[in-house]
C-alpha cells in the first residue's frame, strides 16, 4: 500500500502517509492552533479548500502558505501558531 | 521568455472546467486547463489523497489524450491587459495570454458566525469532508452536522463511512419545504433516487430539520453545540461540528474580467437582470462562465454548462444549441434547491452576539459593524474584509445578515509573496 514520509512538525518527527494533504496531517498531529488570530486566539483549518486562509502555516522557511492546498513531501518542515 | 499563450484558457478543473476542455479539445482546439487544488476534479470530485477515479478520471484521461495542457496548483491572481490572465503557480509567477476564456471556478461554502465558531474543532461541512478526504483520521470522534443545503447529507454519509460517530444532521430548512423540494426532485430523473441513497448512507443519523446552530462552546477546544429547535435549546456534547449554509460562487475571477456578480452568481452585463437558467452561460467579448459561479445547481448543471461553454467556445455553435429543455429542467430545480435552503435574516441576526466575531481575518466582531449603513463603510471603520481572504468568508456572512453587497475585489485575488512576482516578466517588459 501507500509508502510512509516522514516530515516535522514544529521541530518533532511524524510519519504520515504519502499523498495527505499537509492541514490533514497536522490535524492527525494534534495540532490545535495553526496559527495564531489578530487578538491571540489558536485557529485551526475552517474551509479545507483555500478560501478562508485559517490554515496559514510556514512550510520549509516560506511563511503563509495555506496547508490545504498543499500535499507532503518527504522531508518537509512545518511550523505553526505563527 | 515568450508568454504563455493557449487558443482557449479554462480557469478552474471541476465538472464544469473538465467538460468545457473535453468539448473544446474534442473539436481540434488547443486548451489549457488550470486549477488552484494539486488534483483536478473540483469539489464534488475531490479524491481521497488526490487518486481521481470513475467519472474524473475518465474526463482527465480523454484531455490527456486530446493534448490539453493541464497545470494543477495554479492560480488566476489577477487580469492583465490584452487579453491575459497573470498566474501563480508553485512560488511563480507568468502571464497566460488566450483567445477565449472560460471561467469555472465554481462555489464555496456560505459560512455563518454564531458565538464560539472560531474555536478549534469547528470546521466547514464541506470543509471537514475535504480535510478527511485529505487524510484526516476522524475515527471516534463525535461529530455534530449542520447548517443547510444538499451537502449536509453527503458530508455526513461521508464521515459516517469514515468511523466518524455523526450524532445528528441539524438542517435549518423547515421539513415543510424539505418534503416539497423532494416533490420537486422527482421530476427531474435521478434527483430523488440520489437523495434516497443519500438519506440510505444515513440511516440512524437524526436529521433534524428545522434546527439551528446558536453557539459552540469550550475553552480552548470545541465542547459542545447548542441547537435550538422549535424555541428550545438542547447542549449536544462533541468533537467536531461540521457546519456550512450552503454554497456562494466563488465569482472572483468574473469580477477580474468585468463580468458582474450579484449575491455570489455571476449575472448577465446587458440589462443587470439576475441569474436565471437562461442567463447562466455569459458571452462577454470571449469570456464564458460555466458551473456554480453561475447558480449553485449541482454537478449535472455543471457539466452541462461546461460542455455549452466549450462547445461555444470552440465555434460550434449548432452543437451549443441543443440543450435548451434539459437547461430549462435543472434551472428549474436549481431555483426550488436554493428557495429551499434559503436564510431566514431574523433567525441569524438573533443567535449574533456583540462578541461574536463575524471576520475571522481581522478579529472583527459583530458589535463594531451592526451599526454601520453598508460593506465599504464598515471596511474603513473595522478592517472587516482588509484581511488575507479579501472578504469571501465574511462578505458572504454580511450579505446573509445585512443584505449588504459586497461586490469588490482587489487584484491580486490572493496574497502574494514578493518572491512571486520577482520573476513576472512578460514579451512588453
Ligand atoms: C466544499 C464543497 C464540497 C462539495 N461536496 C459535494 C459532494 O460531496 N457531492 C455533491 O454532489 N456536490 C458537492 N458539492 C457541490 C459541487 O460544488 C458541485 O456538485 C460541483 O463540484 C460543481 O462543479 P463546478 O465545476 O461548477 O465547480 P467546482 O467543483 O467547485 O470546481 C471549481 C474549481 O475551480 C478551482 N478554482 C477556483 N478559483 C480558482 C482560481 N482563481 N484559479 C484557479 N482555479 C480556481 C477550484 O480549485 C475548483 O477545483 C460541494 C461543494 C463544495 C463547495
Ligand atoms: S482551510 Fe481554508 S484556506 Fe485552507
Amino acid at each position: 500500500m501507500s509508502e510512509n514520509l516522514k516530515i516535522k512538525i514544529d521541530g518533532a518527527e511524524h510519519e504520515t502517509a504519502a499523498g495527505t494533504i499537509v492541514a490533514s496531517a497536522l490535524l492527525n498531529a494534534g495540532i490545535t492552533a495553526f496559527r495564531t488570530s489578530v487578538k491571540g486566539e489558536p485557529r485551526v483549518p475552517l474551509c479545507g479548500m483555500g478560501i478562508c486562509f485559517e490554515c496559514r502555516v510556514t512550510i520549509d522557511g516560506v511563511a503563509n502558505v495555506r496547508s490545504c492546498l498543499e500535499p507532503v513531501c518527504d522531508g518537509m518542515e512545518i511550523e505553526t501558531g505563527g | 521568455m515568450a508568454d504563455r499563450r493557449t487558443e482557449i484558457l479554462v480557469i478552474g478543473g471541476g465538472p464544469a472546467g473538465l467538460a468545457a476542455a473535453e468539448a473544446a479539445s474534442s473539436h481540434g482546439k488547443q486548451v489549457t486547463v488550470i486549477d488552484e487544488n494539486p488534483a483536478f476534479g473540483g469539489q464534488i470530485w475531490r479524491a481521497e489523497k488526490s487518486a481521481l477515479s470513475g467519472k474524473a478520471k475518465q474526463l482527465v484521461d480523454v484531455l490527456e489524450k486530446n493534448g490539453v495542457e493541464m497545470i494543477p496548483s495554479c492560480t488566476c491572481v489577477a487580469s492583465l491587459p490584452d487579453k491575459r490572465i497573470l498566474a501563480v503557480s508553485n512560488g511563480k509567477s507568468f502571464p497566460i495570454a488566450y483567445d477565449k476564456v472560460i471561467i469555472a471556478t465554481g462555489a464555496r461554502e456560505r459560512f455563518i458566525p454564531v458565538p464560539g465558531w472560531t474555536l478549534p474543532g469547528v470546521f466547514g461541512a464541506g470543509g471537514l469532508q475535504a480535510l478527511v478526504k485529505g487524510g484526516y483520521d476522524i475515527g471516534g470522534k463525535r461529530i455534530v452536522v449542520a447548517g443547510t443545503g444538499p451537502l449536509l447529507l453527503a458530508v455526513a454519509a461521508y464521515l459516517k463511512k469514515k468511523g466518524g460517530n455523526v450524532l445528528v444532521i441539524a438542517e435549518q430548512a423547515s421539513a415543510k419545504k424539505l418534503i416539497k423540494l423532494g416533490l420537486a426532485s422527482l421530476r427531474v430523473p435521478g434527483k430523488f433516487a440520489e437523495a434516497m441513497k443519500l438519506r440510505i448512507a444515513t440511516a440512524g443519523i437524526r436529521y433534524s430539520t428545522g434546527s439551528v446552530v446558536t453557539a459552540a462552546h469550550g475553552s480552548n477546544l470545541l465542547e459542545a453545540v447548542a441547537v435550538k429547535k422549535n424555541g428550545r435549546t438542547s447542549n449536544i456534547e462533541c468533537d467536531l461540528l461540521a457546519v456550512g449554509y450552503h454554497l456562494t460562487g466563488n465569482t472572483e475571477v468574473a469580477l477580474l474580467l468585468d463580468v458582474f456578480a450579484l449575491e455570489g452568481t455571476v449575472i448577465a452585463l446587458e440589462g443587470q437582470k439576475a441569474a436565471t437558467a437562461e442567463d447562466f452561460l455569459y458571452e462577454h467579448e470571449d469570456i464564458y462562465c460555466a458551473g456554480e459561479l453561475a447558480g449553485i445547481g449541482g454537478v449535472e448543471k455543471s457539466l452541462l454548462e461546461g460542455r455549452r461553454a466549450g462547445l461555444a467556445a470552440a465555434g460550434v455553435e449548432g452543437d451549443a444549441r441543443g440543450f435548451a429543455a434539459e437547461e430549462e429542467r435543472l434551472g428549474r430545480f436549481a431555483s426550488a434547491m436554493n428557495r429551499t435552503f434559503e436564510l431566514d435574516r431574523d433567525t441569524l441576526l438573533e443567535i449574533m452576539t456583540d462578541d461574536t466575531i463575524v471576520c475571522r481575518c481581522e478579529d472583527v466582531e459583530f458589535g463594531k459593524i451592526k451599526d454601520c449603513d453598508n460593506f465599504i463603510k464598515a471596511k474603513l471603520q473595522t478592517r472587516i474584509g482588509m484581511g488575507s481572504c479579501q472578504g469571501r468568508v465574511c462578505g458572504s456572512a454580511c450579505e446573509a445578515l445585512f443584505g449588504w453587497g459586497t461586490n469588490s475585489i482587489r487584484p491580486p485575488i490572493v496574497p502574494l509573496r514578493v518572491s512571486e512576482l520577482a520573476n513576472f516578466k512578460t514579451e512588453k517588459d
